[in-house]
C-alpha cells in the first residue's frame, strides 16, 4: 500500500477516506474502515508529518474512537479514572531506565492519553481543566503521544509493581488504536500489518517463496543429519498443524529445523499451512480487527484437515499469548471444541516425558546457557516453569544459570510490541531501550541464551552483536527447540558442535 | 444560627449524602456494564476463584506490590518502603477514623462495652483509639504531600488536584485533630447524633455553635460530593482491576460478539 505522503497542504481531499487513491483496508465490521491517510517515514527520530484535516476533525475522529474503544473494554475505563500517581512504577520500566525521559516512566506515558480522557469523558475535566490535568487534543499533543507510545514495548511489568494492578500495555494498545484510526502510525508497523492482511505472515512470503525456502532448508537438513527429513506444506491429511513464526524462514532457520527433526524423530506427520506461516500477530500491538482476522485464518485452516485435532504454535511470545488468551473471545468458544491449541514447549515436554524422542544432555556439556523469559510467554501467557523444565532435560547438570531478576519479573529486551525498526536511525535508541538486559547478559556471561520468541530472537542478536558487542559477542541466541533439535541423539551429528571454540 | 452553618447543616449535607450514595454505585456500575473481553492475568495466576480472590484481598489490603518488589530501586523515589509506610499508614488510620465515628457516634462512645469493659473504660477507649489514628492520619498525609512536593520525579507526574486532595483530607483530619485535644471546640458524641437522626429524620436540628466543627463538617463534605468524580474511586477500581490481573479460568471466558456488540459468558459452570 503506497500512499502518496507528499501531497500538498490544501490539495489533500477534504473527504479522503472517499478518495480512490487512497486504499483502504476493509475489516470485518461492516462499513468500518480504518484508514492511513499518510505514513510516518520513520518512527525515531519523529518526521514532521503531513497535515491530513485540521485540528477540528482530528479531535471528533479522536474523541469518536476513544469512545467506541472505551465502551468495548472494561480495563480501559478502570485504569483512566484509577490511578493516585504514587510513582510505585518509575523503577518498572527498562525503557524509563534505559532513556531516562520522563515521558517514559508508565504513568506519564500513560497521563499522555488520561489527559484526553479526563477531558472528554469526565465531568471534573470538563469542568477544572487544566487543574487535573485536562488537555484538548492538538496535532502536537498527538504527535508526542504517537513518540511515546510507540517507545512502550507492552511487556507488563509495570503491573506487577503497580498497587491498583493498573496495565499500562493495554493503555498503550488501545493508544495506538485509537491513533491508528487518527492517522499516525508507524511505517513498519503498518508495512507488516498490511502484509498479513495480503498474505498470511511478516514476511510477505508467497507460496512458490515459502516452497522454495523450504527445499533449500531440506537441503541443509540432509546435510546436517544424513537423514531425509521433509518440511511438508499443505499435507491435509497431517494430524498436526504446526503455525511457525514466518522469521524461522529466514532470519532463525534453526529454529525449523529444529522443529523438523523433533518430528521427524517423534514420526508424527505433520504440517505446515502456506495461507498462514505466522503465529505472530502484530494486531495485538494497534490493531484489534487484525489480531482477529489473523487469529481465524488459522482456525480456518484446520477445516481443511479431517484428521487435525492438535495446533501447535511456534516460537512467539505475542502469538502465544494471543492464542492463550484472545481466541475464544475473538472467534468465539467453538474454536475449543474443534481443537486444541498447545505450545511448542507443552509438546516438547509430551515428547520427551513419555520417551518418545531420546535426548543427550552431554552434547552441551561445559556450556553456560541461560534463558531468558519473553515478556509475553512469562508474564502474559505462563509459560513460566515450562522451558525450564525442557532444559533441564537437554543439558547437563549445572550448565544452567539463572539471570536475576528471573521468571514474571525478568526485564523485557527491548524489542517487544514490535518496536524493531530496522532504520538506522533507531540504532542509538535500540541500545538504549536494551540496557537493562544487557547488563543481565554480562553478569551471567553465558555461552547460549535461550529466547522462545522471534522478536526477542533479533532484538537480543542486536545486543548481542552490535549494541553491546564489545562484552557480548561470544554469545548465542537460540531457540528453544534448536538446542532440542540438535540434542537428539537418532541423528548422526558431527561430533563437537557445541564445543566451546 | 447563620447562614453558613444552615449551608453546612442542613443543605449541603444532604447533597452530599445523595451525592455520594449514588454517585459511587453509579460510577461502579458504568464500569460493571462495559464487558471484559479476554483475560488480562499476570502469571504465575492462582488456579482457582478462591485463590484469586484472596491473593486479591491480599494484594489490596497489604499494599503488597509496593512491599515485594523493593530490589532493583535503580532511581531514587524515596526507599519503597517509605511510599508503602506512609501509604499504608493513611490508609489504615483513615478507615479506623471512618469506622470509629461510625460506631462511636452510633454508640455514643460504649462499643467496646461488648468487650466486658464498663462506659467510662469504653469512652477512654474509644478517645484513645482516635486520638492515635488521628495523629498518624495527620502526619502520613503531611510525609506523602511533602514526598509528592519534594521528590523530583513524583513531583512531576502530578497535577493541582492531587495536591489539593491530600489537603483537604489533611485539613479535615487537622481539624479533627484540633477538636480532640482543645476541649473548648470538642464535640460530644450526644451531639453529633442528635444531628444526624436529625438529618435521617428530615427534622434537621441545628448545628451546635463550633466554627471549628462547622468547617470540618463543610470540608468533609465537599471531599464525598468530589469523591464519585475523581481519583479517590481508586478504592473501587482496586478490585476490578486486581481482579482481572489475577483471576484466570480458562473454560469461562467472556465472548464478545463483535456483530452483535453482545456480550455473554461461555463456557465453564
Amino acid at each position: 500500500m503506497n500512499f502518496d505522503r507528499n501531497v500538498e497542504k490544501g490539495r489533500f481531499p477534504q473527504r479522503w477516506w472517499e478518495d480512490e487513491r487512497l486504499k483502504t483496508v476493509q475489516t470485518m465490521d461492516k462499513g468500518e474502515k480504518h484508514l492511513v491517510p499518510f505514513l510516518a517515514p520513520k518512527i525515531y527520530p519523529l518526521e514532521p508529518l503531513d497535515k491530513p484535516f485540521d485540528e477540528t476533525e482530528l479531535e471528533s475522529r479522536f474523541v469518536s474512537a476513544f469512545a467506541r474503544v472505551l465502551a468495548q473494554h472494561r480495563q480501559l475505563k478502570v485504569y483512566m479514572e484509577s490511578c493516585v500517581k504514587c510513582g510505585a512504577c518509575v523503577n518498572a520500566c527498562h525503557t524509563y531506565q534505559g532513556t531516562g525521559e520522563l515521558r517514559n516512566i508508565p504513568v506519564m506515558r500513560a497521563d499522555l492519553l488520561r489527559r484526553y480522557y479526563k477531558k472528554y469523558f469526565t465531568t471534573q475535566g470538563a469542568i477544572l481543566g487544566p487543574i487535573v490535568g485536562a488537555e484538548r487534543v492538538t496535532f502536537e499533543g498527538l504527535k508526542e503521544m504517537y513518540y511515546y507510545f510507540y517507545q512502550c514495548s507492552q511487556c507488563r511489568r509495570c503491573s506487577y509493581y503497580c498497587p491498583m494492578g493498573i496495565d499500562t500495555a493495554e493503555i498503550t494498545r488501545y493508544g495506538r488504536e485509537i491513533l491508528v484510526q487518527c492517522g499516525f502510525v508507524s511505517q513498519f508497523h503498518w508495512s507488516v500489518l498490511t502484509s498479513m492482511w495480503k498474505t498470511g505472515n511478516h514476511m510477505v512470503i508467497t507460496k512458490p517463496g515459502l516452497m522454495d525456502t523450504v527445499e533449500f532448508l531440506e537441503e541443509e537438513l540432509k546435510e546436517e543429519t544424513g537423514v531425509d527429513i521433509k518440511i511438508p506444506v499443505d499435507d491435509w491429511d497431517a494430524e498436526l498443524l504446526y503455525n511457525p513464526s514466518s522469521a524461522d524462514f529466514f532470519a532463525y532457520p534453526d529454529t525449523m529445523m529444529g522443529v523438523a527433526k523433533v518430528m521427524h524423530a517423534a514420526g508424527i506427520r505433520w504440517t505446515i499451512s502456506s495461507d498462514i506461516i505466522e503465529t505472530g500477530n502484530f494486531g495485538l500491538f494497534l490493531h484489534e480487527n487484525t489480531m482477529r482476522m489473523l487469529n481465524k485464518r488459522l482456525i480456518d485452516q484446520t477445516f481443511k484437515m479431517k484428521n487435525c485435532r492438535e495446533v501447535v504454535l511456534g516460537e512467539c511470545a505475542h502469538g502465544w499469548r494471543t492464542w492463550k488468551m484472545m481466541t475464544k473471545t475473538i472467534n468465539g468458544e467453538w474454536v475449543d471444541k474443534r481443537f486444541h491449541y498447545i505450545h511448542l514447549v507443552h509438546k516438547l515436554i509430551e515428547l520427551i516425558d513419555n520417551g518418545i524422542i531420546k535426548v543427550d544432555p552431554s552434547r552441551y556439556e561445559g556450556m553456560r546457557v541461560t534463558l531468558h523469559d519473553s515478556c509475553n510467554n512469562a508474564r502474559a501467557g505462563g509459560l513460566i516453569e515450562e522451558p525450564r523444565y525442557v532444559l533441564s532435560k537437554i543439558l547437563p547438570e549445572g550448565s544452567f544459570v539463572e539471570m536475576t531478576p528471573n521468571r514474571e519479573m525478568n526485564w523485557c529486551c527491548g524489542g517487544g510490541a514490535g518496536i524493531l525498526w530496522d532504520d538506522p536511525e533507531s540504532i542509538n535508541l535500540r541500545i538504549k531501550l536494551s540496557k537493562n538486559k544487557a547488563e543481565q547478559y554480562k553478569s551471567v556471561n553465558p555461552d547460549i541464551a535461550v529466547v522462545i520468541c522471534s522478536i526477542g530472537k533479533a532484538h537480543n542478536t542486536f545486543i548481542v552483536h552490535d549494541g553491546y558487542k564489545k562484552e557480548l559477542d561470544h554469545v548465542k541466541i537460540k531457540g528453544l527447540v534448536d538446542l532440542v533439535g540438535d540434542a537428539i541423539v537418532d541423528f548422526p551429528f558431527p561430533a563437537g558442535k557445541y564445543a566451546k571454540s | 444560627m447563620d447562614w453558613f452553618s444552615f449551608l453546612v447543616g442542613n443543605v449541603l449535607s444532604y447533597l452530599a449524602i445523595v451525592v455520594f450514595f449514588v454517585g459511587v454505585p453509579l460510577q461502579v456500575y458504568r464500569w460493571m456494564k462495559i464487558p471484559v473481553v479476554y483475560p488480562l492475568t499476570d502469571f504465575p495466576a492462582p488456579r482457582t476463584a478462591e485463590g484469586a480472590f484472596i491473593k486479591v484481598l491480599l494484594d489490596a489490603f497489604l499494599f503488597r506490590p509496593i512491599l515485594l518488589k523493593i530490589y532493583n530501586s535503580i532511581v531514587y523515589t524515596g526507599k519503597w518502603t517509605d511510599l508503602w509506610l506512609g501509604g499504608w499508614i493513611f490508609h489504615v488510620s483513615f478507615a479506623l477514623i471512618v469506622i470509629g465515628h461510625i460506631v462511636g457516634i452510633g454508640t455514643l462512645g460504649h462499643q467496646f462495652t461488648i468487650l466486658g469493659v464498663s462506659p467510662e473504660t469504653s469512652l477512654h477507649m474509644s478517645e484513645l483509639l482516635g486520638t492515635i489514628s488521628g495523629v498518624f492520619l495527620s502526619l502520613s498525609l503531611i510525609y506523602l504531600l511533602l514526598r509528592r512536593f519534594f521528590n523530583p520525579i513524583v513531583r512531576v507526574m502530578s497535577d493541582g488536584i492531587d495536591y489539593l486532595v491530600v489537603l483537604l483530607i489533611l485539613g479535615i483530619s487537622c481539624m479533627g485533630n484540633f477538636m480532640r485535644f482543645n476541649s473548648t471546640y470538642g464535640v460530644e458524641y450526644d451531639v453529633a447524633q442528635k444531628w444526624i437522626i436529625g438529618l435521617f429524620t428530615l427534622h434537621p436540628v441545628p448545628l451546635p455553635d463550633n466554627p471549628i466543627f462547622t468547617w470540618h463538617l463543610f470540608l468533609v463534605e465537599i471531599l464525598l460530593i468530589y469523591f464519585p468524580f475523581s481519583k479517590l474511586m481508586h478504592s473501587c477500581g482496586i478490585f476490578f482491576a486486581r481482579w482481572m490481573i489475577t483471576n484466570y479460568d480458562p473454560r469461562k471466558v467472556m465472548v464478545f460478539d463483535w456483530r452483535s456488540k453482545v456480550c455473554e459468558w461461555k463456557g465453564g459452570k
